[in-house]
């Protein structure tokens, strides 16, 4: 079956608000990369609905997901409709995963204002996956109030986060060796919010101490990025950081940040699927006899015309 | 892209042996799949809602209590109220006298203890390609 | 010196045998496998000799039986004296037909009784609770208050017939109505012999039978030991299982590491709490598994003891005897029934209570050859039973203590799974102890690698399992009937239940479950508060859903 006719087997379900129809869409998207644009293109005709796209990022045994429950169930409360995106690796070798997120956020799983979608990264190294800007589109279509987004959790290397969400916290453990690796790496810059979750820990103090040491926000006055102390699975500080997330999104939008950063996704989607689409072709193209600069010419002419045929 | 099969393995009611069930999950993973693995003693509520959101194309019940009768019945009958179409596969403890009777409710294949991984690999690859959409 | 001699002179005289007489037959007649393996992947060569125990030294590594260390054995005698209790777990439906099913094994000459409970008593519901649904009386018997564990012991004598529970979560409640049973027995409760196994820890390992969260669940079985070892002074307060370890894919060391681990744990705990471990360190018991390498398993439970003992006088410096020995219970393994041709399991379970009875086991429990398929019969139940006797009385393994010591391969596997079983412990050690490891899923994720792999083996055929991946038989063997659990069970429990709380005295239960909610709240020991709870005849689900309250629900974190 073709993705249209797939497409107009649910598209009717979907803007009744049915989850099975959400639930077959983002498949839709996932499986199919080249079309998945005009997918969201026909979903944009009949909505126009935006929604803050919060990120959560952090090395596994962070406590992201039990975060995320504890956040999200605050607003599920509130009658407010959050949809989550949890993204876990696929392996290199059998591109099979285990996604395994919502275990860990069964107190959200049962309420009717949220919805959960465990995605598998399918080769992405960025810590989302390829589809993500794709999903995060459908779910704004069908009316969700915030987009929550997991990453994988591998480290340093998640920076596509910063392009895909509105708002990015780092979720950090006092007792997960977090602190040599992340205080070097690059991840740290890139950080809204940061997450010392497990507060309750006897060494998450110094933790703390040294971590707001090391970030110097203080010292900035302009700055709006903040440190919380967290207990996720006690729920301590969440409330904190629920009402400091919103604060900050509307900042960004009086301040005109959002749209310096709804531009630099933009940018960085179009790069993406480029890169994708001509990594395709590069794939398949034989250099044969061509010289460097003919190599070149050739893709981009195969490129002009594959463009050409998808108009 | 090729279609990567969505399984949910579930773990309905009070059992907590989860060795089969961890077992099968990683094989049908290393097979390739993608594998929703919801943990131990959860509700046919729980399970029926993850099929749904997660738009599984199969579910893996795993029931060693003797509860299985009840517990199938139920996700069955909330699968129905959902209008949810997926098949369903069955391992566990499961006494031979059962089986027709679960077949009959709606459970497409129950596996005894000792198949092989392959065996369940090529059935679920079987049942789903062959109800796709 | 000379000793080293004729040691260096044995290990050059092997490697020549090796080199000409070995290879050559080798060559000529390959041998079966390229490797051969123990379950935890140790490479088992081809014969052993003295050159392989050099480094075991006689009176301080195995010594003599019912003395330090105590690899050979915790009593001097051993089945010379007495045999080992034969205890069978059973238990299914309502308390009725369990205790029909015990008097008649008590008949048969079982001399001790394991209860199974079903899995909502287990996990602190009532038959009534919705969670229940579908599990009542499945596993083991229904029981939601003291009237049911009157029937269930009905004419069994409590001062005469030990009784051994498998309990852990809700070990508290079933303790204190067996405490009540008793004394409207007559029996005293210094005269009650028995075992709660009262584990929590590996119910987060490998079970699955929690309620509460790690710490409270750590301080319930604090407070049944400090309360216990004053007033149960017969009664095993915890039963520590590596058995469910082993089940849940573990390899031999695995068993052995994770469940000293546990033990350590709780004597931790226990200090931790003010108790004294030269009292209460003689109310500890533990809990094997019978698997199926039979030199592997012998040797495992000569390294467990001996583990054991070391761990609790140079670790925890215990100076009572009584209280370094590691004694045991054996179930033989679960896990290595087959469906397929069920018979054949008769003589698997046989050999895996040999390798208990060799390991010097204190009681046992064997199969019963229809396990895979369902719920024993009576048939079944018996035939296992008399396979333990036929061990006992007839094999002749039981006249002399320990009668596999000193073989090469036997203490070479008994100082191995030590050491490896010893690194483990360290591990766990700098990880902050096992409830931290618990709770990282370290374990869990060891034990699955293991299981994943055990199962590969099986798929490859390297490991062979008669009748189900070699010899098997076309169409499955004739059908084995199997017990069937009356449904029924389900609505009776809850009329007896809705008829219990009309009779009861309903404002005593609630004043009493109060009392329990603050106790609990405080530090205060809530055994005495939960024995008051049973008495006025509160129900299990009611007691444990205002520990819920209290402490919280514990929720997994799954590793896969």
């Amino acid at each position: 079956m073709s993705w249209e006719q797939q497409y107009n087997l649910i598209s009717d379900d979907f803007f009744k608000g049915r989850i099975y129809a959400l639930a077959k869409m983002i498949t839709l998207v996932e499986n199919n990369p080249d079309s998945a644009w005009k997918i969201i293109e026909t979903l944009k005709k009949n909505t126009l609905r935006d929604a803050p796209t919060v990120g959560f990022t952090g090395s596994p045994g962070a406590g992201k997901s039990t975060l995320v429950s504890a956040y999200v169930s605050m607003m599920a409360a509130k009658n407010q409709k959050i949809g989550v995106i949890a993204v876990d690796p696929s392996s290199p070798f059998t591109m099979g995963a285990f996604l395994g997120d919502r275990i860990r956020m069964r107190d959200i799983s049962e309420s009717e204002n949220v919805y959960i979608r465990s995605v598998a990264s399918r080769g992405s190294v960025g810590g989302l996956c390829d589809a993500i800007y794709d999903i995060v589109d459908v779910m704004k279509a069908f009316g969700f109030d915030k987009i929550i987004i997991e990453t994988v959790g591998a480290g340093q290397s998640e920076i596509e986060i910063v392009y895909v969400a509105d708002t990015v916290l780092l979720v950090m453990s006092p007792d997960s060796g977090d602190e040599i690796q992340m205080f070097k790496a690059g991840i740290m810059e890139i950080a809204d919010g940061y997450v010392v979750n497990k507060i309750d820990l006897p060494q998450a103090n110094a933790f703390s101490v040294k971590l707001r040491n090391t970030l110097a926000l203080e010292n900035d006055v302009k700055s709006k990025r903040k440190v919380f102390e967290v207990s996720a699975s006690k729920n301590i500080g969440v409330e904190e950081l629920e009402k400091w997330i919103d604060e900050f999104y509307s900042d960004m939008s009086s301040s005109g940040e959002i749209f310096k950063r709804h531009e630099r996704r933009l940018k960085r989607r179009v790069r993406s699927n480029l890169m994708r689409v001509m990594d395709d072709i590069i794939s398949s193209q034989e250099v044969g006899k061509n010289s460097l600069r003919e190599f070149k010419s050739l893709i981009v002419k195969k490129y002009i015309q594959e463009e050409a045929c998808d108009d | 892209m090729e279609k990567r099969i969505r399984v949910v393995v579930g773990k309905p009611g009070l059992d907590g042996h989860d060795r089969g069930s961890k077992v099968v999950a990683r094989a049908l993973r290393d097979a390739g799949m993608e594998v929703i693995y919801t943990g131990i003693r959860q509700t046919p509520e729980e399970i029926v809602n993850t099929v749904l959101q997660e738009d599984a194309d199969i579910l893996g019940l795993s029931i060693l209590s003797g509860a299985h009768m009840k517990l199938c019945q139920k996700i069955i009958k909330l699968m129905k109220e959902k209008e949810i179409n997926v098949p369903i596969f069955l391992g566990g403890i499961i006494p031979a006298d059962d089986i027709p009777e679960l077949k009959k409710m709606g459970v497409n294949e129950v596996f005894g203890p000792g198949t092989s991984f392959e065996d369940i690999i090529k059935r679920v690859k079987e049942i789903v390609l062959g109800t796709a959409v | 010196m000379d000793q080293e001699n004729k040691i260096n002179e044995l290990v050059e005289k092997k490697a020549l045998w090796y080199e000409k007489t070995f290879k050559k037959t080798v060559s000529r007649f390959p041998e079966r496998k390229k490797e051969f393996k123990t379950s935890y992947g140790k490479v088992v060569d081809p014969v052993y000799t003295p050159a392989d125990v050099k480094d075991i030294d006689y009176a301080k590594d195995i010594g003599f039986p019912g003395e330090y260390p105590y690899t050979r054995g915790v009593q001097p005698t051993m089945y010379r004296g007495r045999f080992w209790t034969m205890r069978q777990y059973a238990g299914f439906a309502s308390a009725e037909e369990s205790n029909k099913r015990y008097r008649y094994l008590l008949e048969q000459g079982q001399t001790g009784l394991s209860v199974a409970f079903d899995l909502p008593t287990q996990i602190g519901y009532d038959s009534d609770d919705e969670m229940s649904e579908g599990e009542v009386g499945k596993v083991g018997v229904a029981i939601d208050s003291l009237k049911d564990m009157e029937i269930l012991f009905d004419s069994i004598p409590l001062d005469k017939v030990s009784v051994s529970m498998t309990i852990n979560s809700t070990s508290a409640i079933l303790l204190s109505m067996l405490m009540a049973v008793g004394e409207k027995q007559g029996v005293r409760h210094d005269q009650l012999r028995g075992t709660i196994q009262n584990d929590i820890l590996k119910e987060y390992i490998a079970r699955g039978t929690y309620v509460f969260p790690p710490d409270p669940s750590m301080r319930v079985i604090v407070d049944i030991f400090e309360y216990g070892s004053k007033n149960l002074p017969k009664f095993n307060l915890i039963s520590i299982s590596g058995y469910h370890i082993r089940e849940a894919g573990a390899n031999a060391v695995q068993e052995v590491a994770f469940t000293i681990a546990d033990g350590i744990a709780y004597v931790e705990a226990a200090i931790k709490a003010g108790l004294d471990p030269n009292v209460f360190g003689t109310n500890l018991s533990f809990f094997f598994n019978a698997h199926n390498n039979f030199i592997e398993e012998i040797s495992k439970f000569r390294a467990a003891r001996k583990i054991w003992a070391k761990v609790m006088k140079e670790r925890f410096h215990v100076t009572n005897e009584e209280a370094l020995k590691l004694k045991f219970h054996t179930q033989t393994a679960g896990s290595t029934l087959t469906a397929q041709q069920p018979m054949n399991n008769i003589i698997r379970v046989t050999m895996q209570a040999l390798s208990a009875v060799l390991g010097g086991t204190q009681s046992l429990h064997t199969n019963s050859f229809d396990e895979a398929l369902g719920l024993p019969t009576q048939e079944s139940a018996t035939i296992a039973l008399r396979t333990q006797q036929i061990i006992a009385y007839e094999s002749g393994v039981t006249d002399t203590v320990d009668p596999f010591a000193g073989s090469y391969l036997i203490e070479h596997l008994t100082k191995d799974i030590e050491e490896k079983a010893m690194e483990y412990i360290k591990k766990i050690d700098d990880m902050g102890g096992m409830v931290r490891a618990v709770e990282t899923g370290y374990v869990q994720k060891e034990i699955l690698n293991s299981a994943y792999e055990a199962q590969l083996r099986i798929e490859k055929k390297e490991d062979v399992i008669v009748g189900m991946n070699e010899f098997t038989t076309e169409k499955g063997s004739k059908p084995t009937p199997i017990l069937k659990v009356d449904t029924s069970v389900e609505e009776k429990q809850k009329s007896k239940i809705k008829e219990l709380k009309e009779i009861r005295d309903n404002n005593l239960v609630s004043e009493k479950l109060s009392s329990l909610k603050l106790a609990a709240a405080s530090k205060e020991n809530i055994m005495p508060f939960i024995y008051e709870a049973v008495k006025a005849y509160a129900t299990l689900g009611e007691i444990t859903n205002v520990l819920r309250e209290v402490f919280g629900e514990f929720r997994e974190s799954v590793i896969l």
